[in-house]
């Protein structure tokens, strides 16, 4: 078991914050990554020879919350209604406590698709081919979908990052 | 840019402390599990616990049954390790026996009535093993 221990110990934190920004319940994140490293421990033979990839394990971990989804058959209307739950995705930092609930609420009021793109591009660093792959859209899609995200972050933490910054 | 520079220095909430031993522990369990024959998973889900996980308890109880119906624990070693020695070919062929056994036990009608009673278990009552 030492191979999925590694695997969790690198990979489980990142997994779970994306689960949780698309998600918005940390029970239920918890469940899928659950689900998801067992899994991955029932393909162990396979998945050692390949050498388990970062972007293969964001694909599992999307379309588990996909199949999560339907498997309620009330997909949209549950991620609507979980994008309003006030949830708490960012540690409180001493200087950010501010800027990481507003953020929270601005990823929150964006469409399910761009908070994908965002949180992949913004917190994993993944290239735009590579969030193609993991969200099966293409590559331009993927892009604009990031512009459009963003521009509305941008604008909704606009007031509140001028003041962070005056007041520094 | 520099928004975007900002927001990449939060940090995210780290999954529940409980929940890596709880992953690590149940893919042990099912990786154990793996390794009991069809029959005794049969045995468990259709009679003794139907719907739960199979039991140490339970485990320890069956072995010596089974030991006493169909062999030692030494004969039973003997046959794990004639597995072991099987090539590819032969453990494809091992599985699809496997899982035909236990296709075979869940389509069957499998009733307490339908399994050997104790006094046909007892070691005198079996025929010689050859």
């Amino acid at each position: 078991m030492d191979w999925l221990a590694d695997l969790y110990d690198a990979h489980a934190l990142a997994l779970y914050a994306f689960v949780l920004n698309l998600t918005r319940s940390p029970a239920e994140s918890a469940d899928i990554l659950h689900d998801l490293f067992l899994k991955l421990a029932r393909d162990e033979k396979r998945l050692r020879r390949l050498a388990v990839q970062k972007s293969y394990l964001f694909t599992m971990a999307h379309r588990a919350v996909i199949d999560a989804a339907r498997r309620r058959q009330a997909r949209d209307r549950r991620h609507e209604a979980a994008a309003a739950e006030p949830v708490t995705l960012f540690q409180p930092g001493p200087d950010q406590e501010m800027l990481a609930t507003e953020t929270s609420r601005a990823l929150a009021e964006l469409p399910w698709e761009q908070r994908a793109v965002v949180h992949l591009k913004l917190w994993e660093d993944l290239t735009f081919a590579e969030i193609a792959e993991v969200l099966d859209i293409p590559p331009n899609t993927a892009a604009s979908r990031y512009r459009y995200g963003v521009d509305k972050m941008r604008q909704r933490l606009r007031s509140l990052y001028k003041e962070l910054r005056d007041g520094t | 840019m520099e928004l975007e520079d900002d927001l990449r220095k939060l940090r995210f909430n780290e999954a529940p402390a409980a929940l890596r031993a709880r992953i690590l522990r149940d893919a042990r369990d099912a990786r154990q599990a793996s390794l009991l024959p069809p029959w005794f998973i049969a045995l468990e889900r259709h009679w003794l616990y139907p719907g739960r996980r199979p039991a140490a308890a339970t485990l320890v109880a069956w072995l010596i049954i089974a030991s006493l119906r169909f062999g030692t624990p030494a004969s039973l070693a003997a046959d794990s390790h004639a597995i072991s020695t099987l090539n590819e070919d032969q453990l494809v062929q091992f599985e699809r026996d496997n899982a035909r056994l236990l296709a075979e036990l869940e389509s069957s009608n499998f009733t307490p009535a339908t399994l050997p009673q104790p006094a046909s278990l007892h070691r005198e009552s079996l025929p010689p093993r050859s």
